[in-house]
């Protein structure tokens, strides 16, 4: 089973508490196929967080509308999940247990194969042996182990995820890039990735395709198919190729960089 | 000396105290020496061979069920209606706006000024104790649990949300556990109350129990039978309170770590 999403001309207006109206999205468009590894890129405050919100079901769009297999999107649903920025575990559970807290109320399925997914997706992330440790006593890059591992364990069609390794040091952030593709195969469980950040050489390494926003009110200025094959290296990062589709879309979206920070 | 200091190491906490109470009782007994009246004065000793007399003539047995019984429906309840309670204030914005002056108002009134009342409406009997007892500890275990529900982040809502958790399930998965810590503090703070309130509601009129024992040794002059007293009450305190950190590192080994250091 693989979904496909498409949103048709969405705008976000939100309301600022003083009473100031802010438009977030101006009218976007996308058409999103399985199997693809989706980034948006962008400066601060271009709504990318807010078109992941929406795709989410967690925001409703202002205008337009968000297909999930030609049914429109009104909330979270389990075939949604979301790595985000922050890892978010729960710190009076252990490892195994926070991997488990979404599919806990699925009645369709037994303890034991509960506990088998939870061991599957601890041996991907790579946290064998630290099952029964609690959040406070992992490092950063582990607690997002965590934190991928139980959005992967309700299998989503779609898996959201809002800049997750912002919050890591520069090496563990590489390393995790790298890893990132083997954890997730979109291309063969036919997932659908939707990776926010505004790091343009992290969307590149990663993605199939890159959507470049402009800063508000968030529009795509620019959809960019990455050529190079999958699985990645870090090595990719050095080819000429790779550092002139980087050039290009930072070219694009310096303009736009520097009206978010004017702002 | 390596292993004296490692002995030292390893049983550090009770040693310390084991010396705290040593150095103070040292002075009690040395003022007790100074004052040598036992209508003002009785050293540590003393206290610990009146009180257990007490218990050997089996005098005290009937105010220590009494005071006992007061204390355990009065905190009890307190416990069950606090912690319910503080749930709600802390979920629900508009009750939360509602009640706050009056906890304030109840936090902030000493349990003597309410006592009076309350032994007028309910009577000299049992129910009226529990009343004060009820009212004296409800109040911290209510904010306390209400500001661990407001400390639990509005993000792990949003996380609830995502993995599509019910919302009756996110009380007993995320605001529950995630406001445990608040709301021990509260039982603590309730137990030291709970046990103020037996006191002042057996000083506006009772016919057993520890407070009531205490001030008739103020009447008859009869200064180890309130020393003693004061004592017991100050143990079951302590007792008390060691119980609910015992309960608590059972609940949230996930403190563990913190709570040692």
């Amino acid at each position: 089973m693989s979904s496909s999403i498409q949103v048709e001309q969405v705008h976000k207006t939100f309301m600022k508490p003083t009473g100031e109206t802010v438009h977030a999205v101006g009218g976007i468009d996308m058409d999103l196929r399985p199997g693809t590894f989706y980034s948006f890129v962008g400066p601060s405050g271009c709504g990318k967080t807010t078109m992941l919100h929406m795709i989410h079901g967690l925001l409703p769009p202002t205008r337009g509308r968000i297909l999930l297999d030609g049914d429109e999107v009104v909330g979270p649903t389990p075939n949604k999940a979301v790595v985000f920025q922050q890892a978010l575990l729960l710190p009076w559970r252990n490892v195994t247990d926070n991997i488990q807290f979404g599919i806990e109320n699925d009645r369709g399925m037994s303890a034991t194969e509960r506990r088998e997914i939870c061991d599957k997706y601890t041996q991907i992330v790579g946290l064998r042996g630290f099952e029964s440790h609690y959040p406070h006593e992992l490092s950063g890059g582990m607690q997002q182990r965590v934190n991928l591992a139980r959005a992967l364990a309700v299998n989503p069609e779609i898996l959201l995820m809002d800049e997750p390794f912002a919050s890591l040091d520069a090496q563990t952030r590489l390393l995790m890039q790298e890893e990132l593709q083997r954890m997730v195969d979109w291309k063969n469980s036919g997932k659908i990735v939707i990776f926010v950040t505004h790091d343009i050489e992290e969307a590149v390494f990663l993605s199939d395709v890159v959507f470049c926003f402009s800063f508000r009110p968030g529009t795509i200025m620019k959809e960019i198919k990455v050529p190079f094959p999958t699985p990645r290296t870090l090595r990719v990062k050095e080819e000429p190729e790779f550092l002139q589709i980087k050039h290009d879309i930072w070219e694009l979206l310096a303009d736009e960089a520097r009206k978010a920070m004017e702002e | 000396m390596g292993a004296l200091s490692n002995f030292y190491q390893e049983q550090r906490r009770w040693l310390n105290a084991i010396f705290g109470i040593g150095v103070v009782a040292a002075f009690w007994s040395f003022a007790d020496w100074q004052v040598n009246s036992e209508l003002f004065f009785v050293g540590p000793w003393r206290v610990v061979t009146y009180t257990y007399g007490l218990f050997a003539s089996g005098e005290i047995l009937d105010d220590l069920y009494i005071s006992g019984i007061e204390f355990f429906w009065g905190f009890g309840v307190a416990a069950f209606a606090g912690i319910a309670f503080g749930m709600i204030f802390g979920i629900s914005r508009v009750f939360r706006e509602f009640f706050d002056p009056w906890l304030s108002a109840v936090y902030a009134t000493p349990s003597v000024a309410l006592a009076p009342l309350i032994i007028i409406w309910f009577g000299v009997d049992l129910t009226a104790k529990i009343v004060i007892v009820l009212i004296t500890a409800v109040v911290p275990i209510v904010l306390n649990t209400y500001t661990g529900v407001l400390s639990v982040g509005k993000e792990f809502q949003t996380l609830a949300n995502s993995f599509c958790i019910p919302q009756r399930q996110v009380l007993y998965k995320i605001l529950i556990p995630g406001s445990l810590p608040y709301i021990v503090t509260g039982l603590r703070l309730g137990i030291s109350r709970g046990i103020v309130g037996v006191v002042v509601g057996e000083y506006f009129g009772a016919y057993a129990g520890l407070g009531y024992q205490l001030f008739k040794g103020l009447d008859t002059f009869n200064m180890p039978l309130m020393m003693s007293c004061a004592a017991m009450l100050a143990g079951t305190g302590v007792v008390l309170n060691q119980v609910i950190l015992v309960i608590e590192r059972r609940m949230a080994p996930w403190r563990d770590s913190t709570l040692q250091e």
